[in-house]
């Protein structure tokens, strides 16, 4: 079954159990969809939205700094998935630079930091060792995010790390929420389909020392806007960066022109 | 179900079984249902100390295949007179509903039941009246016994 075209949609008739059932729809629709989708053109990149005059202009303007993406699933760890297929796929593609060797550090020694926040180790090995495999290129290429149970631990994984770092630097982040922090933890970040807001974002860069730049794609008629999180830990021109594109509601990967893919 | 998924849970869930019988902690326990790995039946006794307290309870705990991802559906199936608990035995506990965390396991699940008993939210009752009672202990207990024992 397809998701509702936008004329077929009733829009004098939409009672809760419409609303409901379009959303089903949709999600049904989404679960058919591979996890991570194959590298495409930017052209091709759909905005599933109603204005998309605008959203065209834009990935036009997109064009001139990436020349594809990739899609994932929409399904409220859309961050999280995009994030960690494109730092694994970059530490993969040059996994003996210093930069990778650094990163493999960083990821290897976290259970070391989830165990000192109490988390219990036989608890988060599994998910770890999901984590760490897609170190492996070939475990990478067929298994980290193309077999839903790894896919969702890797996910899990991460949302451990962003959970351990916000409870060790609590300081730092504390200001940006409008809830005491363990209950944000225990509803906001642990729970899978959980969209992530900047305050996690922010988490996830201090802890793996990565730089993420994400394109914000709205619908009004300002350019293209992109924000770089972790910007001193991108150490030289040449480091790697996370580039991810966001459209209301959803994150997917970009790769810039200057990019191997 | 898709193959390596089913594996995976299997895996948990042997493991979760493995190290739930050899911590034996007092008052709960749990064990699958049948070769069927996926459907376990869990007992918990009331803690010393609540109204709850020598009254053992059945509960089921069917887990999906994306467990530990997505929460185990948990009921009582001894009828239970509690604020949190419904006629259908239908539990009402922030860690199994939007709460749910991966780190969570059938120890904490029990351990968690076990203390909802003599500890319930008040403020979001799926039993009203048996909220209402809670303040008058010994009326309270009186109805913990009379619907416990209409199981049998």
């Amino acid at each position: 079954m397809d998701s509702p075209k936008e004329n077929d949609i009733n829009y004098a008739d939409l009672t809760d159990e419409n609303i409901i059932n379009y959303e089903n729809l949709i999600k049904e629709d989404e679960e058919k969809k591979p996890l991570v989708s194959e590298y495409d053109v930017i052209e091709n990149y759909k905005v599933n939205y109603i204005d998309s005059e605008i959203f065209s202009k834009k990935i036009n303007q997109l064009k001139n700094d990436c020349k594809g993406y990739r899609s994932v699933r929409k399904d409220g760890n859309c961050f999280y998935r995009s994030f960690s297929y494109k730092y694994f796929e970059l530490i993969n593609k040059n996994k003996n630079s210093k930069w990778s060797q650094e990163m493999k550090k960083i990821a290897k020694d976290s259970i070391n930091v989830l165990t000192s926040v109490n988390f219990e180790k036989e608890t988060i090995e599994d998910f770890y060792d999901f984590f760490m495999d897609a170190f492996d290129p070939q475990k990478f290429r067929e298994i980290s995010f193309v077999d839903e149970y790894t896919s969702n631990g890797i996910v899990f994984y991460l949302r451990l790390i962003c959970s351990a770092e916000l409870k060790i630097n609590h300081e730092a982040y504390e200001m940006f929420l409008e809830e005491p922090l363990d209950s944000f933890i225990s509803r906001q970040v642990e729970p899978l389909g959980r969209d992530v807001d900047n305050v996690q974002i922010m988490a996830i860069v201090n802890a793996l020392k990565v730089c993420i730049n994400i394109a914000y794609l709205d619908s009004t008629n300002n350019n293209v806007n992109w924000i770089k999180f972790g910007e001193e830990y991108q150490k030289d021109a040449n480091s790697p960066v996370i580039n991810l594109l966001f459209t209301p509601g959803h994150y997917d990967m970009l790769y810039h022109n200057d990019e191997n893919v | 179900m898709n193959t390596t998924e089913g594996l995976n849970v299997t895996k948990r869930l042997q493991n979760e079984l493995m190290q739930l019988m050899m911590a034996g902690i007092p008052g709960v326990s749990a064990f699958p249902e049948s070769d069927n790995l996926l459907s376990w039946v869990g007992t918990i006794e009331g803690a010393p100390g609540t109204v709850y307290h020598g009254l053992s309870y059945k509960i089921s705990l069917k887990f999906p295949v994306n467990y530990p991802y997505s929460a185990p559906t948990i009921k009582f199936t001894t009828p239970c007179f509690h604020p949190n608990v419904d006629s259908e035995g239908n539990i009402c506990l922030d860690i199994l509903k939007d709460k749910w965390s991966a780190v969570y396991n059938v120890q904490t699940i029990l351990l968690s039941l076990q203390s909802l008993l003599g500890e319930p939210n008040n403020d979001s009752p799926l039993n009203t009246y048996a909220a209402q009672m809670w303040d008058k202990p010994e009326e309270f207990k009186k109805h913990v016994i009379k619907i416990h024992n209409s199981a049998n």
